[in-house]
């Protein structure tokens, strides 16, 4: 009798890989179909004309399109590199205080994660607001005039970072905090009595053991920065002067507030391969075969 | 003896039987569901648009009195059909997310019954084939009957076809803290121009900040690419237009000229004299009355909030408190300000199209009824007769002071329309587009108005 306990597993698998499919290929078979087709809000109940590529020209060739990947650029350059700098810190602070102070600190460093994004997008509204802001608030008390933070370029995106740092940086202190974990603490006495400084263990000891947790990091984060965009809807709504106006903002506002559905799924197909080319380069620098 | 018993007896079952009749009557009303989608700020903190939202169905229609039952569509058609129970399913999102939540509703064949939109969506939607035509006739017919100007029958058709009506409008309008004006040594007066704004704008900020301890002086919204519409009226005055006819009959910009350059200099005037640039919010009154500003750029339908907030105030009382100019003038032009409306339309998907067609018929049909249902919500007709309607006149007047309502009438009467063509929301995207680079300093009028005219006759000649 013939041995088929090996597809069980399989049989196990079948239901999962069956959803998988559904939502990953079916979803993106119909949205590369909308690409192909000129649909908008005007002709979606009727026949769509089929235009090829032209949407994917008319993506590349748009301004707004180059203005709006700088934007996603610098906002996911700094969100992520921020997040990295002060996560990896606070997580190596939180290894290695004392069990009290540990206790005490995570859950307050942990908190901003726990709120909605749309919620810590709404304080931080209020808190860079220029009538009631506290931040405004500060700075009058110390003779220094508001400053209109949505109102400039440079300004309403530095607003949004620090949005997007404080609720995004929890993360990386949970997810570094969980790699430190499986440095052993014997390690950290035997550097001690080698006459390592705190310094010397962390950048020359606890970052090369880290690597592979910091690279995924660092591929997490970019991806939800770079897709992220309902922060900034709800702080800027992507101005002033589209200063703020970052690829998934530039695709959402061209489906659902110019109507044109197919030239918002472009976009969003070119930040999608965006995307894929930053994860695959991060990989190859960090030398990680990738699965 | 016996024969009262057998008398009390029969006489308690018949009463009885009556009563479980009654009450299973009661309970066997129709229950029908309709779903409703419109503007938050063309129903805010009122019963609703469309008629006693919770009310309805929590009161009975029997105990409301006959003129505010019949001033509410779905409460007189429920006193008439009894067996009926109407149940709303409104939705009212904010203004700035209504267009989406209709997008929204056309790409996934949502089945509302009734949706309320800005007249400027119209030509989208209708394009798309949402919307139901099968009344145009009947909605024709009203429009005649009811005396609609020719704009609102215009805003209420989209190729040949009415897809509804548009109920009522609007015009825009700065309400001003008389107690603030005054300190800072200024009257109503004073700032009707668009020069006496300008100059009496810094001295007002200062006051309202220094002795009443306000943010700022004027609100000005900023916030989303329909702020336009302040800039449109003081771009009529000049002379101005949105979109002008060529000697070929094709629809090109009008706002390329000096009229456009000296309208949008004036936004970035205000700016530079004080006025805060709101970028955070929507359309609603809420800075003004909590006294954060001396002065907001809103809307007429604002009233509605004041009267609210003093309820026990008679019209001359709150006059001596607000003031009200639905915009400033420029010098030796007559007033033009931005009017607009909401309008009533059945998508095809709707599942009682019938039902809410006959609704409509409540008011629409009956012209009494419809003056006092827009009395009742302080909204201004979009007909000649209303406006002249002694009845509506009166409802109107009794809270609204008429200075005041006299000024909406000039500005409804010589009001500046925004163009009902599908590509208008990407028009207007355009021209936002220009107004924040000038105010914010980033390219001149000019430039920026050249611009967005090649954006603009591009979009025209697609």
């Amino acid at each position: 009798m013939r041995d088929y306990s090996y597809a069980i597993p399989i049989l196990f698998l079948l239901p999962a890989i069956g959803i998988l499919f559904f939502l990953q290929f079916v979803g993106w078979g119909w949205n590369i179909n909308i690409v192909l087709h000129d649909v908008t809000v005007m002709n979606i109940l009727r026949e769509w004309q089929f235009v090829g590529l032209e949407n994917f020209r008319e993506t590349i060739l748009d301004p707004q399109t180059l203005t709006s990947l700088k934007n996603t650029a610098i906002y996911t350059g700094a969100c992520v590199s921020l997040q990295l700098v002060i996560g990896t810190v606070i997580a190596y602070f939180l290894y290695r205080a004392v069990p009290r102070v540990e206790k005490f600190f995570r859950p307050m460093f942990i908190l901003p994660w726990l709120t909605s994004v749309l919620i810590a997008a709404f304080g931080w509204e209020l808190l860079f607001s220029t009538d009631v802001g506290l931040i405004n608030l500060m700075l009058t008390t110390i003779g220094i005039p508001k400053v209109d933070f949505f109102g400039g370029s440079v300004t309403a995106m530095v607003s949004i970072i620090v949005a997007n740092t404080w609720w995004g940086t929890p993360f990386t202190i949970l997810f570094i905090g969980s790699g430190m974990t499986s440095i052993s603490p014997q390690l950290v006495e035997v550097s001690k009595i080698d006459g390592a400084s705190e310094w010397m263990f962390f950048t020359r000891v606890a970052i090369p053991m880290l690597l592979p947790f910091i690279v995924m990091d660092i591929v997490l984060t970019t991806v939800w920065t770079f897709n992220g965009y309902a922060l900034i809807l709800e702080m800027t709504g992507g101005g002033p002067l589209n200063a703020t106006r970052v690829l998934p903002l530039h695709a959402y506002l061209a489906a659902f507030e110019s109507g044109d559905f197919s030239y918002g799924a472009a976009i969003t197909i070119f930040s999608v391969v965006i995307t894929l080319i930053l994860v695959y380069f991060y990989f190859r620098v960090a030398d990680i075969e990738m699965v | 003896m016996k024969k009262l018993t057998i008398f009390l007896v029969v006489f308690s079952l018949i009463f009885s039987g009556m009563v479980v009749a009654g009450f299973a009557q009661e309970t066997e009303k129709e229950v029908i569901k309709l779903k409703v989608l419109g503007g938050e700020t063309s129903a805010p903190e009122r019963a609703d648009y469309f008629g006693l939202f919770e009310k309805a169905s929590k009161e009975s229609v029997e105990k409301l009195s006959p003129e505010v039952r019949n001033s509410f569509p779905v409460a007189k058609y429920e006193f008439k059909h009894p067996g009926v129970d109407i149940q709303i399913e409104g939705e009212a999102p904010p203004y700035g997310d209504m267009l989406k939540e209709i997008q929204l509703a056309v790409s996934s064949q949502a089945s509302y019954d009734l949706i309320e939109m800005d007249d400027i969506w119209l030509g989208q939607i209708a394009e798309s084939g949402y919307l139901s035509a099968k009344h145009s006739d009947q909605y024709e017919k009203w429009a005649n009957d009811l005396g609609f100007y020719d704009v609102f029958k215009k805003g209420s058709k989209y190729k040949g076809k009415y897809y509804g009506l548009w109920k009522a409008t609007d015009t825009r309008a700065i309400w001003v803290w008389k107690d603030v004006l005054h300190a800072a040594g200024y009257t109503m007066e004073d700032i009707r121009s668009a020069k006496g704004l300008l100059n009496a704008l810094p001295e007002i900020t200062e006051t309202a900040k220094e002795e009443f301890g306000m943010s700022g002086g004027l609100e000005y919204p900023f916030n989303g690419k329909w702020v336009v519409d302040q800039w449109y009226g003081w771009l009529y005055q000049l002379g101005g237009k949105i979109l002008k006819q060529n000697e070929d009959g094709e629809w090109v910009a009008g706002f390329n000229n000096e009229a456009g350059y000296e309208s949008l200099n004036y936004v970035k005037k205000l700016k530079e004299a004080g006025a805060t640039m709101r970028r955070t919010w929507q359309w609603n009154l809420a800075n003004f009355m909590d006294r954060s500003y001396a002065m907001t750029y809103e809307g007429s339908w604002d009233f509605l909030t004041i009267k609210n907030e003093f309820p026990n105030l008679s019209p001359a009382e709150i006059k001596e408190k607000i003031g009200m100019i639905p915009t400033t003038v420029f010098e030796g032009e007559e007033m033009r300000v931005l009017t607009g409306g909401w309008l009533w339309t059945i998508p095809k998907t709707a599942n009682h199209p019938d039902l809410t067609f006959n609704i409509l018929t409540e008011i629409f049909a009956d012209r009494k009824a419809y003056a006092q249902h827009l009395a009742y919500e302080a909204k201004f007709p979009t007909s000649e007769k209303l406006w002249e309607s002694s009845l509506y006149q009166e409802k109107m007047l009794e809270n609204m002071p008429e200075e005041w309502f006299e000024s909406f009438q000039n500005g409804v009467e010589g009001g500046v329309w925004r163009p009902f063509f599908p590509e208008y929301p990407k028009i207007q995207k355009a021209l936002w587009d220009a107004t924040q680079k000038v105010v914010m300093g980033k390219a001149t009028a000019k430039k920026a108005l050249t611009t967005a005219e090649k954006k603009v006759n591009n979009l025209m000649e697609d």
